[in-house]
C-alpha cells in the first residue's frame, strides 16, 4: 500500500517535471531591449532694452530704435505734437499706424542689436494768422516729444512671432495686479523713455 | 489475490511514463548528437548570433542606443542643442525637436517610445507648474499612435510605433517642436529697482524619452510578455493595432 503510494507520488512528479522542464525555453526567448535618454532646459528669460536714435533736419525729426539687449523686441512709438503743429509722418518699411491706440507699431521682430528703419516725422510750422502786423503769434519754441515702448517677443501657437500678442501680453501683466500701481501706470517693462526735440 | 493486487507497483503506467521519458530524452540526445556532429570549424565561423538593438535620435541625430550585437550601450543628453550659439531662450517659440527611433539590431523589432515632461524649481524640487505648460509636438499619421486606453497625465505619453522595423530603418520622427505656452510670461514681479523680473525664471524644464523594442516575430505574445499591452498582429506580422 505505501510502496504503491509512494510511486504513484515519484510518477507524478517525474511527469510535472519533464512537462515543466518542456516550457522553460519558450519563456526566455523573446529579444527585448531599451534605451533613454533625457534632458532639461533651465529658464532664463529677460526683458529687452532699447535706445532711441534721432536726427533732426529741414525735413523734420528722424527716429529709428535700437535694440541694444540680448533678447528679441517688438517696438512702438508715440508722436507728441503741439496741436497748432501740422505734423504728418513718413514711415519706412514696417511701421505701420494703429489708430484705436495712436502708436506707430514697428511690425518685424527687433534682433538683438537690430536697429528699426527710419520714422520720419515731419511738421509745418503754423501758419501767422495776421502776417500783416508786426507781431507774429507763432512760438518761438515747440517740442515733439517722442515716446517708445519695447516689449519681450511671445510666439503664438503657430510658432509664429506675434506682435499683438506680445503687447497684450504686457496689458495682462497690468491688469493681474502683479505690479504696484505706479508701475503700473509706468511700466517699466516696456522701457519707457521719451526724447524731446526742437 | 486482493491483498497481492493493492501492493502493487503501477506496473503499466509507469512502463508508459518510462517509455515516454526515454523517448523525450533520446529525441534531445538525438538533436544535439546531430547538432554535434553537423558543426565544423567552417560552419562555426559563419554564425551569427542574432542581436536587437535600438537607437534613439533627436533632429535625426542619434541619442542614445542599446545593441546586444556588439555590446555597446550609449545614454545622451536631450535639448542639448536646442537653442543656437548665443540664442535666448523665448516662451512659446517652437524649437525643434523631432524624435525618431533606429532599429540598429540585426532582426525585425516594433519599437514605442514613453515621453515624460516634468518641472523643477531653481531648487531641483518638482513644482506645481502644469506639465502641459510644455507643448511637445506630436505628429499625425507618421505611423505613432498614441496609446490613450489608459487615463495618462500631461507627464506621460505613451506612443507605438504600428509598423515593424527592420534593421537600420528608422521610424518616422513622433514629434517636429517643443515650446513652452507664453502664459508662463504672464507672471512678473517687479524688483527693488522697480524693474519687472519672471517669476519662472531659474525654473527648467525636463523632457525624458525611453524606447522599447521586441522582437517581431511572435509579436502578439512577446509584446503581451515585455510591455504587458495587448495587441493585435496583422496578416503578414508586420503591423501592430493597440486592443
Amino acid at each position: 500500500m505505501k510502496n504503491s503510494r509512494i510511486g504513484k507520488t515519484a510518477l507524478i512528479a517525474a511527469a510535472v517535471t519533464l512537462t515543466a522542464s518542456l516550457s522553460v525555453g519558450s519563456a526566455l526567448a523573446y529579444f527585448t531591449t531599451y534605451c533613454t535618454a533625457e534632458g532639461a532646459y533651465t529658464m532664463n528669460m529677460g526683458f529687452p532694452d532699447t535706445d532711441l536714435e534721432e536726427h533732426v533736419d529741414e525735413e523734420g525729426k528722424h527716429i529709428w530704435i535700437e535694440n541694444t539687449g540680448e533678447y528679441e523686441a517688438f517696438v512702438r512709438v508715440k508722436v507728441f505734437a503741439p496741436e497748432n503743429l501740422n505734423v504728418s509722418f513718413n514711415p519706412s518699411n514696417g511701421w505701420e499706424y494703429h489708430m484705436d491706440d495712436d502708436y506707430w507699431y514697428y511690425s518685424p521682430v527687433l534682433q538683438a542689436d537690430g536697429k528699426t528703419t527710419e520714422l520720419l516725422v515731419s511738421y509745418t510750422f503754423p501758419v501767422d494768422e495776421a502776417p500783416n502786423d508786426e507781431i507774429d503769434t507763432r512760438p518761438d519754441e515747440f517740442n515733439i516729444v517722442v515716446i517708445y515702448e519695447s516689449v519681450p517677443v511671445l510666439y503664438n501657437e503657430n510658432g509664429d512671432a506675434d506682435m499683438m500678442l506680445s503687447w497684450s501680453n504686457v496689458a495682462a501683466i497690468e491688469s493681474s495686479g502683479t505690479a504696484t500701481d505706479d508701475e503700473t501706470e509706468n511700466p517699466d517693462d516696456t522701457d519707457t523713455a521719451e526724447q524731446e526735440g526742437e | 489475490m486482493k491483498k497481492r493486487k493493492k501492493n502493487s507497483f503501477p506496473v503499466k503506467p509507469a512502463l508508459l511514463l518510462g517509455a515516454a521519458a526515454l523517448l523525450l530524452l533520446s529525441s534531445t540526445v538525438g538533436s544535439t548528437r546531430a547538432a554535434l556532429t553537423y558543426y565544423s570549424d567552417n560552419y562555426a565561423a559563419q554564425i551569427e548570433m542574432s542581436s536587437i538593438g535600438v537607437a534613439l535620435l533627436e533632429n535625426k541625430a542619434e541619442v542614445s542606443g542599446q545593441n546586444y550585437g556588439d555590446n555597446a550601450t550609449t545614454t545622451g543628453t536631450l535639448l542639448k542643442n536646442m537653442l543656437s550659439d548665443g540664442e535666448k531662450f523665448t516662451p512659446g517659440k517652437p524649437y525643434d525637436e523631432a524624435l525618431s527611433v533606429r532599429n540598429t539590431g540585426d532582426i525585425d523589432t516594433f519599437v514605442r517610445v514613453i515621453i515624460t515632461k516634468s518641472w523643477q524649481d531653481a531648487k531641483g524640487k518638482d513644482t506645481t507648474l502644469a506639465p502641459s505648460l510644455i507643448d511637445f509636438n506630436i505628429l499625425e499619421n507618421t505611423g505613432w499612435v498614441v496609446d490613450d486606453s489608459t487615463d495618462y497625465s500631461d507627464e506621460r505619453i505613451v506612443l507605438y510605433y504600428t509598423q515593424a522595423l527592420a534593421p537600420g530603418e528608422e521610424t518616422e520622427a513622433l514629434s517636429d517642436t517643443i515650446r513652452i505656452e507664453p502664459e508662463i510670461a504672464q507672471s512678473v514681479t517687479v524688483g527693488e529697482d522697480g524693474k519687472y523680473e519672471y517669476v519662472y525664471n531659474g525654473y527648467s524644464f525636463h523632457l525624458e524619452a525611453e524606447v522599447d523594442a521586441v522582437q517581431m516575430h511572435n509579436a502578439e505574445d512577446a509584446i503581451k510578455s515585455a510591455w504587458g499591452v495587448d495587441v493585435t498582429v496583422s496578416d503578414d506580422g508586420r503591423a501592430i493595432t493597440l486592443n
